[in-house]
């Protein structure tokens, strides 16, 4: 069997599931909502079936339901830019530097804000930003200035776990890789080491960031109610309260084929670096 | 007689980071706050009897009469009309068995930085401690119902995906003249036994964790202990069915499990005693106690965002919101639920590591 089959056949498997689970998964949430004790709007005791309907017509993607998704998704890659940030080069240094004290201070502070729910810390954030920054974080017609967009990447990328959880893998996998055969003789021949570390730390820390997404999203609702930012995620929690049926089908339908993506991407790359995982 | 140092001996700090290795520190202070937690719960009631708090009816608007000694001390407050018996309305009634019935009059202002509100009220005129003390025990109902819950089904589907192997579900087109070519390229790469009984673990795993929740939260018409235990139970059952699962695929072609086979032990046998009792132990353990952390985290959630259990920790900060954004040098009714939100969750988390350190520094 040739590479390029072997490719087609990888990425046919993969779509073939992802689809199986996104209808599996939206079914699920449609017997959940029909069963669910309020009584639905009038003229929306909608059957799944006229749902996928409306959905292959894209009956419910409206702008506002893409600037929504829009908006969640920026905050959603923007804490997980600010967590990568954070988390790998102190994962990386603690693995090389294991007795030094200030780094074990650093992670260790770094647990305990992973370990404080969303909300506590953005409210710790306004706090700060209100004190010390004087800064606002009134709604300026339908935008927010970056400062209040930075302190929510901050509030979802520290407290969701995502840091503590990339720390330890990039802690655990910088030490598994320093001490691999291989490593040693790159040094030894005095060639620039990072390259092959890099490609070997790229697989495990595309594992855990596909896995964190899923934790992201659901702190997205959290931060979307405090900072009364209009996303799928507040839109969701909303919706799901009034007996919305479309509206969180669709919601779902979104989420569920954005977390299906991440782990396809992250399947795809791997695979690529290391071709055996086909 | 004052202890005789030797040189060379370690002295407690020093042996602070052995204790760490082996668990037993993480384990130590997860126990004592757990203990804190039974003790507050189980003091809740007779402290909330005894001490008379003001009850929990919302018609009543107290003008925060009462402030504590940690705000006397260290901040300073409005002063407040505290003629509470006058803002009380007409016709209000208790429940019986709420635990925050109130016994004669409220406290004047002179009396009430005492005892009865040692950390201050609320703007409802509730003791911040008697909160505190409320949330420990619904902490521990939601946490061991929902740990009960998440550990019996995320064992049964872990066992399931774990032990029905990876057999593709259509291996029999593979026997006789069927296996070659497309077919037996189709057989191979159907889904397996487990991976089917891993659908469940699979499909919820693939939610953001607070918007199945509120879905699944609409099934009632109101949130009673029992929704909020299932909803919070189901979102934590991929974790234990992915830790078991894993461990069984391992443990399945040791040689015990093989010659308990060969010996005619029923199956219901090996996966009860040889598999769950005596090696997966560990695993239920440690899950055990992430899984408490992960009930506080998402029960405080829920309780913030309005749909959590009625005396919550997430709740009592959900309430004095405000304050945040027109603090008025009030900030003990956000800090001190806060505080015990976040030292439970690293509790639990701390007590879990401790374990698992634990049992790898055994085996």
């Amino acid at each position: 069997m040739t590479v390029k089959n072997s490719l087609s056949v990888f990425l046919l498997r993969n779509i073939i599931i992802g689809l199986v689970i996104i209808f599996l998964a939206t079914l699920m949430v449609s017997t959940l909502m029909h069963s669910a004790s309020h009584q639905p709007r009038e003229g929306e005791q909608m059957s799944y079936f006229e749902w996928v309907q409306g959905l292959l017509a894209l009956d419910f993607f409206d702008g506002q339901f893409f600037v929504k998704t829009y908006r969640t998704l920026i905050l959603t890659f923007g804490s997980l830019i600010v967590s990568l940030l954070l988390a790998l080069p102190l994962g990386i240094v603690s693995a090389r530097k294991r007795d030094s004290k200030p780094l074990r201070f650093l992670t260790g502070l770094a647990d305990l804000v992973c370990s404080t729910p969303v909300f506590v810390t953005a409210y710790l954030f306004i706090l700060v930003g209100i004190k010390l920054f004087e800064q606002s974080f009134a709604v300026v017609g339908s935008e927010r200035s970056s400062f209040a967009l930075l302190v929510m990447f901050l509030t979802l990328g520290l407290s969701n776990g995502t840091v503590s959880e990339i720390m330890r893998h990039a802690r655990e996998e910088t030490v598994r890789i320093s001490e691999q055969g291989y490593i040693t003789a790159v040094v030894a021949r005095g060639v620039n080491y990072k390259r092959h570390f890099a490609k070997s730390l790229l697989i495990p820390l595309l594992n855990i960031v596909s896995s964190r997404m899923v934790y992201l999203l659901s702190g997205a609702v959290v931060v979307e109610h405090v900072f009364t930012w209009e996303g799928i995620g507040k839109w969701s929690w909303d919706s799901a309260l009034a007996g919305d049926y479309p509206v969180v089908m669709s919601i779902t339908f979104i989420m569920v084929l954005f977390v299906l993506l991440v782990r396809f991407g992250n399947s795809l790359v791997a695979s690529h670096v290391d071709l055996r995982r086909r | 007689m004052p202890r005789v140092f030797r040189i060379g001996q370690k002295g407690l700090l020093s042996r602070i980071p052995a204790l760490t290795r082996k668990g037993i520190l993480g384990i130590s202070f997860g126990t004592l706050v757990v203990l804190l937690i039974v003790v507050g719960a189980l003091y809740s009631k007779p402290y909330a009897k005894k001490f008379g708090r003001g009850h929990l009816h919302l018609e009543h608007k107290y003008e925060r009469p009462h402030i504590g000694i940690f705000e006397k001390v260290f901040c300073h407050t409005n002063d407040q009309s505290d003629d509470s018996s006058e803002s009380r309305s007409a016709g209000d009634e208790y429940e019986e068995d709420d635990i925050y019935q109130e016994e004669g009059n409220p406290e004047s202002r002179e009396d009430s930085a005492s005892m009865l509100y040692p950390l201050g009220a609320d703007k409802n005129g509730r003791g911040i401690l008697a909160g505190l003390l409320a949330g420990c025990w619904t902490v521990l109902q939601c946490g061991v119902l929902s740990v009960g819950l998440t550990l019996l089904l995320g064992t049964t589907f872990g066992v399931l995906s774990g032990y029905l192997g990876r057999a593709p579900i259509l291996a029999f087109l593979k026997k006789g003249r069927l296996m070659e070519g497309k077919v037996g390229a189709i057989a191979s790469s159907s889904v397996s036994l487990g991976e089917l009984a891993n659908l469940l673990p699979t499909l919820v795993n693939i939610f953001p964790r607070l918007v199945l929740v509120i879905i699944i939260l609409t099934l009632w018409k109101e949130i009673e202990i029992w929704s909020v235990v299932i909803a919070i139970g189901i979102i934590n059952v991929p974790k234990v069915s992915y830790a078991i699962k894993d461990k069984i695929e391992h443990l399945k072609n040791q040689e015990f499990i093989e010659a308990a086979r060969e010996l005619g032990v029923p199956h219901r046998r090996i996966i009860l005693k040889h598999i769950l009792w005596y090696s997966c132990k560990p695993i239920i353990l440690v899950q055990m106690a992430y899984i408490f952390a992960e009930v506080v985290l998402v029960e405080s959630s829920l309780s913030y965002l309005g749909y959590g259990l009625p005396h919550s920790w997430g709740g009592m900060i959900a309430l004095e919101r405000d304050l945040i954004l027109h603090p008025g040098g009030v900030y003990w009714p956000f800090v001190f639920p806060a505080a015990a939100i976040v030292i439970a969750i690293i509790a639990f988390n701390a007590l879990g590591d401790g374990l698992s350190r634990w049992f790898q520094t055994r085996s």
